[in-house]
């Protein structure tokens, strides 16, 4: 152990840094060790959301998670995101009580010029915004629309796109509308 | 001439001079930077970083870029392994190479040694992590609860709203309370111990967890803060959370 407080004196890029290998929940609760961290986990630059982060959340802590998202994602001067996750747990959520805007969290990613997006939910038809498939910011894709059809638009236009991963979806032929248009080096069909 | 291997001259902040093939002192971009824009043969210094830790740093890039050009015969787990190792530093050591890693912009470094820092956090409680890093709690015991607010979710050890039923129930009243409750954790008073089995069972069904009421309620883990509810005839709800003190 350092004798004197080290980290603390870290450049605000490096803890961000650190928390971003942290779960999101984890990375929160460090708000909590001392004022100097207690807004470091607005901007963490990876955001994934799963079944551990989602695990605790009840009734009465479902608007404090929604409203932190929103704050999260849709604040006008944040860094650049590399990485936004989202996996089924977030759907039982997503019911007429609680109003989870999935598909405006998904654009305010896209406005954060983010890399990689890997969606798992249970279903994708009415979720994904027409923007996801014409970023030029994003790298790596990967959905997980188990056993529902899946149709990419016709303007697919993902220029920087190297990596698409696709489980579980019968797409037909509105797939070869994105090979042709993208430059993708490597594909996963699961 | 064309030399297969070129070298570059590092000098450090406690004047160690250090000859390393281009190779691997390229792997620092900063470094590389300063060689592609400067003049080949000059002395490149790196004002913040001691010889020690520059030492270090190299060794790792030189295993890395190794291993990459295949010079060395390791797989990747070994390489791992070696990366595992190369991180099992004192705090300090750790701390000097992630602002070396930083200044020299040496990414696969610069990820080694955070991941490193943040399996320290991972899991503790503030607490816990204050006494790691020696950081001292300077908010108020208001600007603390202020901030417990803002984040509920990530902070809700139990998971809220527990509904305990003290009144003498007959079971369906109890089953009835079990089933339409909306909450995640249940707890059963000390004398309807009885009951516990047949409201597990259903609670199960409902993924609620069940307790039993401490004995000594004022358990140092457990602060509670009680709400009374009369919710119809027979028999009173109290609902309270549970929060662990972290």
């Amino acid at each position: 152990m350092c004798v004197e407080d080290r980290i603390s004196s870290f450049p605000d890029p490096i803890l961000c840094h650190i928390l971003s290998f942290l779960p999101i929940k984890e990375a929160v609760r460090t708000s909590i060790i001392s004022t100097k961290w207690r807004y470091l986990f607005a901007s963490i630059s990876t955001i994934k959301f799963d079944g551990y982060s989602m695990s605790g959340l009840t009734d009465r802590n479902i608007d404090s998670f929604k409203n932190f998202v929103d704050r999260l994602l849709k604040s006008p001067d944040q860094v650049n995101l590399d990485c936004f996750r989202l996996s089924h747990e977030i759907c039982s959520w997503n019911d007429g009580d609680h109003d989870f805007d999935i598909s405006g969290w998904i654009c305010a990613a896209l406005c954060r010029g983010v890399k990689e997006i890997d969606l798992q939910l249970g279903y994708l038809e009415d979720i994904l915004p027409a923007v996801l498939f014409t970023c030029g910011s994003l790298v790596t894709l990967k959905l997980d629309a188990v056993g529902h059809k899946f149709k990419f638009p016709s303007d697919v236009c993902l220029g920087n796109l190297k990596t698409l991963h696709i489980r579980d979806s019968f797409f037909g032929d509105s797939i070869f509308r994105l090979i042709s248009n993208c430059h993708v080096r490597r594909f996963g069909f699961y | 001439m064309g030399s297969t291997s070129t070298k570059i001259k590092l000098r450090t902040s406690d004047q160690k001079v250090f000859e390393v093939e281009k190779a691997v002192a390229v792997q620092s971009q900063t470094i590389k930077y300063i060689y592609e824009n400067g003049c080949p043969d000059s002395v490149i210094h790196v004002h913040s970083v001691s010889g020690d830790i520059l030492s270090k740093i190299l060794d790792y890039c030189k295993k890395h870029v190794n291993s990459a050009a295949g010079k060395e015969d390791i797989s990747p787990e070994e390489l791992y392994e070696w990366d595992a190792n190369f991180v099992k530093v004192d705090q300090n050591t750790l701390f000097d190479l992630i602002l070396a890693a930083n200044c020299l912009k040496i990414e696969s470094l610069l990820d080694l040694t955070c991941q490193t820092v943040a399996n320290m956090i991972k899991g503790k409680r503030p607490e816990e992590i204050r006494t790691t890093f020696n950081i001292k709690n300077d908010y108020t015991i208001e600007a603390e609860e202020a901030v417990r607010r803002e984040n509920k979710w990530a902070f809700d050890m139990l998971g809220g709203v527990g509904t305990m039923v003290i009144e003498e129930l007959a079971d369906d009243t109890m089953s009835k309370c079990v089933t339409n409750t909306k909450s995640r954790v249940c707890v059963i008073a000390a004398n309807q111990i009885v009951m516990m089995r047949s409201i597990s069972k259903l609670a199960n069904k409902k993924s609620i967890d069940v307790y039993k009421q401490p004995q000594n309620p004022t358990t140092p883990r457990i602060k509670e803060s009680v709400k009374q509810r009369n919710v119809g005839t027979g028999f009173i709800e109290l609902f309270f959370h549970f929060k662990c003190k972290m």
